[in-house]
């Protein structure tokens, strides 16, 4: 049976690295989503930061105002945090007498672009004052400052998390069913097309090895092209992450692993459903029309999966939920970009697996019928 | 061989084939004469194990199909040859082969023989996307005949097919012939049926109308089929 499964799978993927079609949709499409989106929308404004500034030493004022890319107003904003939110001041720079040292702290829109570019202008600028006034009174020892930032949103509702926690989720659901969808129609729905499917049918092979291997085609095609999502995804973060709302992305190595495990487990779910649509469609046409709408189903599932949706407050449910395949995948998606962990991995791999399992041996039992073989 | 014991099969209140009987010793070739919707089709379907019959049994060497099945037939259904159009002949025949556990050097010699002797020489490696209809009928052929089954059926195989690739089907059921392969063969041509077979069987409307052995004639083979089939028509 493993080697029937291994003739199928390599014939299949065969097949499917020949059609471009395939191609571009799992793996240049959403290799590029990402990039295009910052080449579309991210470059760099040229435009004057609007800066305010309150007890700050003159000449550090005079040191930003020389400055053409800086508009400098003095004192005239009352309420910063309101004016930052309604973009009407890009940065917000005060200073702060400490015991022993002095500080200025920069206020910006975590959630605007233009703000989150003018932090990193006046970061610059502020070294390049430093750096000169060093130069220039070489003898004076204290005559640094520390500069510190404060975003007027709190880290979990700014842009990046909007983007990281909400955003991403659901674009990798979407990725994980769409990438695979020409592979998957073609599959089965293709084979009944060509009327190869009775032909394959004839063979001394069980119909579970047919749906195997053809299923671990599919699934390898979902998981590559939501890899490529994701190397997209952190091209464009390492082109420029001001589109996250956030300076520099840091994500730690075990955040990545999780990911990848969650992604592939995705991936091996979503592949079956789409292995058992393609059975039932009588075309590739038919067969695609059925697996786009597992997109919005999936993301709906993923939009519940937010346990304070359910107001989930008692940890037994909400435990409960890490048993229910699908949900648990979505929960735990952000439980890792969030905490850096994941609960109960082993539910998540097992429950889906089972879940997987069903599906395919109803596509194996869905060949049984004659209905279902030549439906086209 | 091959027995086929009171089929019988509706499709809703249409009654396909009603309670066909016949037996294939090992080695005979057999043909299947019939018009359109006479059950053909339905009949190797129902010995493929692809559907099943309301009543009766197919048995493969004594076997039912319901059994572990030791010997599976080599299929060819006319209708669409049913190749991988992304793939080469010779990737498509050995996709099947593989499957059916045929593998190798014996594969590759297999393949060159059966492209040589259907002079499929020139396009064998190449992607069978833009294959006339007779260069995938060959295809089909040489899929089926690798496989080495003792039992192929074959279903209308030279529909649409020129004057030299029908004769290069006749070489090929001929070389089959040799080799003691049983083969039941469909067609609505009776001449081709009169020279290849050995047997003609002509079902009309799910019924076995007559079963001409034509191992008893030397001539006029086609004749005394189309007389028959003439005759059964009429009626």
């Amino acid at each position: 049976m493993i080697k029937s499964i291994f003739i199928i799978f390599k014939k299949e993927s065969i097949d499917a690295i020949r059609d471009v079609r395939s191609l571009i949709i799992t793996f240049i499409f959403p290799l590029i989503v990402f990039p295009a989106v910052i080449l579309l929308t991210g470059s760099k404004t040229d435009t004057i930061y609007n800066i305010s500034v309150s007890g700050i030493d003159e000449s550090i004022i005079a040191h930003l105002q020389a400055d053409p890319l800086l508009l400098v107003s003095k004192n005239e904003i009352t309420d910063k945090n309101a004016s930052l939110f309604n973009y009407r001041i890009d940065a917000s720079l005060s200073m702060y007498n400490k015991a022993n040292f002095k500080a200025i702290e920069i206020e910006y829109n975590n959630s605007y672009k233009r703000s989150i570019e003018a932090l990193e202008y006046l970061k610059v600028k502020l070294t390049e004052y430093q750096m000169n006034n060093i130069l220039e009174n070489p003898d004076i020892k204290h005559t640094g400052f520390i500069v510190t930032f404060m975003p007027i949103h709190d880290i979990y509702e700014g842009a990046s998390m909007f983007i990281l926690y909400t955003l991403l989720p659901v674009l990798i659901i979407i990725i994980s069913i769409t990438s695979p969808i020409a592979v998957a129609a073609d599959v089965f729905a293709g084979e009944k097309e060509r009327n190869s499917l009775e032909l394959l049918l004839c063979n001394p092979v069980s119909k579970f090895a047919v749906v195997l291997g053809k299923y671990f085609t599919v699934f390898l095609f979902g998981f590559m092209g939501v890899l490529c999502f994701l190397a997209g995804f952190f091209i464009s973060v390492s082109i420029d992450s001001t589109f996250l709302g956030i300076s520099e992305l840091i994500i730690t190595s075990k955040q990545i692993s999780y990911s990848l495990f969650l992604v592939a487990i995705l991936s091996f779910v979503t592949s079956s459903i789409e292995v058992c649509i393609s059975i039932t469609a009588k075309s590739v046409k038919e067969a695609q029309l059925y697996i786009l709408p597992l997109t919005v189903i999936f993301s709906a599932i993923n939009y519940f999966s937010d346990k304070s949706f359910f107001s989930v407050t008692d940890t037994n449910i909400s435990s409960r939920l890490d048993y229910i395949p699908v949900l648990n995948i979505m929960t735990s998606m952000r439980t890792v970009m969030m905490n850096n962990d994941i609960n109960n991995p082993l539910a998540i791999l097992l429950t889906n697996i089972v879940a997987s399992i069903i599906v395919l041996y109803i596509s194996k039992l869905l060949l049984n019928r004659e209905k279902i073989i030549y439906r086209s | 061989m091959l027995t086929v014991d009171c089929i019988k099969k509706n499709f809703c209140d249409n009654k396909v084939l009603q309670s066909v009987s016949f037996h294939i010793p090992q080695g005979q070739v057999v043909g299947l004469l019939g018009e359109n919707g006479a059950g053909k089709t339905t009949l190797f379907r129902i010995i493929c194990s692809l559907i099943s019959a309301d009543e009766g049994n197919v048995y493969i060497n004594g076997q039912a199909l319901e059994e572990d099945r030791i010997c599976y037939p080599s299929v060819f259904f006319g209708g669409s040859s049913g190749l991988y159009s992304r793939l080469s002949a010779r990737e498509n025949i050995t996709y099947f082969a593989n499957l059916n556990g045929v593998y190798g050097d014996v594969l590759n010699n297999k393949i060159d023989y059966f492209s040589n002797l259907l002079d499929m020489n020139d396009y064998i490696d190449r992607k069978t996307l833009q294959f006339s209809h007779g260069m995938k009928q060959k295809t089909a052929l040489v899929r089926m005949a690798v496989i080495n089954s003792p039992l192929m059926l074959l279903d209308e195989p030279t529909t649409g097919m020129d004057f030299p690739s029908i004769v290069s089907v006749a070489d090929f059921i001929q070389h089959q012939k040799n080799e003691s392969k049983t083969i039941l063969y469909s067609s609505h041509n009776i001449s081709e049926l009169s020279s290849i077979c050995q047997r003609v069987i002509i079902l009309h409307k799910g019924v076995i109308k007559a079963d001409i052995d034509l191992i008893k004639y030397s001539a006029n083979k086609d004749n005394i089929v189309k007389k028959a089939y003439l005759r059964i028509l009429e009626k």
